[in-house]
């Protein structure tokens, strides 16, 4: 099903997306914006402007590492894979953030309650 | 595809810095590339699809140089502050220099004018002086002139008005002839005081200088 209404990515959503997809397999750049777009079924569109920034901070961290390599079509690309500190706060970002989601449901449920 | 070069990227001054801008620009340029073949072999022509990879990617360069500023992170803010702590102390030191050397000249000029104006001041003293000091200078007796001399103690006797001879002598009671051209009036008073004691003892004479013609001229 495709969903057309773009989604703008809350703030830290784009380095858990990134990290969980790399998390799958390496990847690179233009990769990691397909497969994000495909799996949130159209719904989440990564701007190169923002990933190509975090994809280099996340490797600043330490969280990733990057590889020139070829793309399946026979391109030149830089691949990026899942380190192990990255492994690590893949999962403190993933608790971090289911946390915050139950913690707003919560709220937002609260308030369509006492609607 | 070639991505834009319009503009170089930003301050590439070390080896290392060259090669992270050119490591982020064949990335970028990869992922355009990638992305028109994508478009390519959905139907577009390379022209379209360079053009609509190069639409979704929105700003290159902007990009590049947020993914500089990432990847060398605090090496590029300690540089960045390098230099502008380098600037700050180049300004302040030729801030300093220039105003000390702004003072030396300012300082310069002072001393020029107080000695400028102490020249002026020593010169005005010195005129007073020399003025005052002509206005003190003692009558000289000339051709022409008249000397009067009195006594207190001896009144009767000696009170007489002479006019001075062409010899330079003026004819004085007792004294005769006595010389005085080119004396002044104190000096001729000294003289006559003296003379003048032999007959009289004390005789307290003042003389007065009345100035001829050629004197007043």
């Amino acid at each position: 099903m495709m969903n057309h209404k773009r989604i703008e990515l809350p703030q830290g959503a784009l380095e858990l997306l990134v990290l969980r997809t790399l998390s799958r397999r390496s990847q690179h750049g233009y990769a990691i914006v397909k497969s994000i777009r495909e799996r949130s079924d159209e719904a989440l569109q990564v701007e190169e402007g923002s990933l190509y920034p975090a994809l280099h901070r996340m490797e600043r961290h330490g969280w990733i590492e990057a590889e020139w390599g070829v793309s399946d079509t026979g391109r030149r690309a830089k691949f990026y894979s899942l380190t192990s500190d990255g492994r690590s706060r893949l999962r403190t970002a993933r608790k971090s953030w289911d946390r915050m989601t139950s913690a707003i449901g919560l709220v937002l449920g609260g308030k369509a309650a006492g609607a | 595809m070639d991505a834009p070069r319009t503009r170089a990227p930003l301050m590439a001054h070390s080896s290392l810095e060259r090669s992270v801008d050119a490591d982020i620009r064949a990335e970028l340029d990869s992922h355009l590339e990638l992305c028109a073949e994508e478009l390519r072999s959905e139907g577009l022509n390379p022209e379209q699809a360079h053009a609509l990879a190069r639409e979704r990617f929105g700003d290159f360069e902007e990009t590049q140089r947020a993914c500089r500023r990432q990847k060398l992170g605090g090496r590029f803010m300690l540089q960045k502050w390098n230099l502008v702590a380098t600037a700050a102390l180049l300004i302040t030191v030729f801030f300093l220099g220039f105003r000390s050397r702004a003072q030396t000249q300012a300082m310069a000029v002072l001393n020029e004018e107080l000695h400028t104006r102490e020249a002026y001041l020593i010169e005005r003293l010195h005129a007073a002086e020399s003025s005052e000091a002509l206005a003190l200078e003692p009558v000289i007796l000339q051709r022409g002139d008249s000397l009067e001399v009195r006594s207190t103690h001896h009144s009767d006797s000696l009170g007489v008005i002479e006019p001075l001879a062409s010899d330079g002598t003026v004819l004085l009671p007792e004294l005769g002839h006595v010389m005085v051209a080119g004396l002044t009036r104190t000096e001729i008073e000294e003289l006559l005081n003296e003379r003048y004691a032999v007959y009289y003892g004390q005789v307290d004479l003042h003389v007065k200088v009345h100035k001829g013609a050629a004197g007043r001229q």
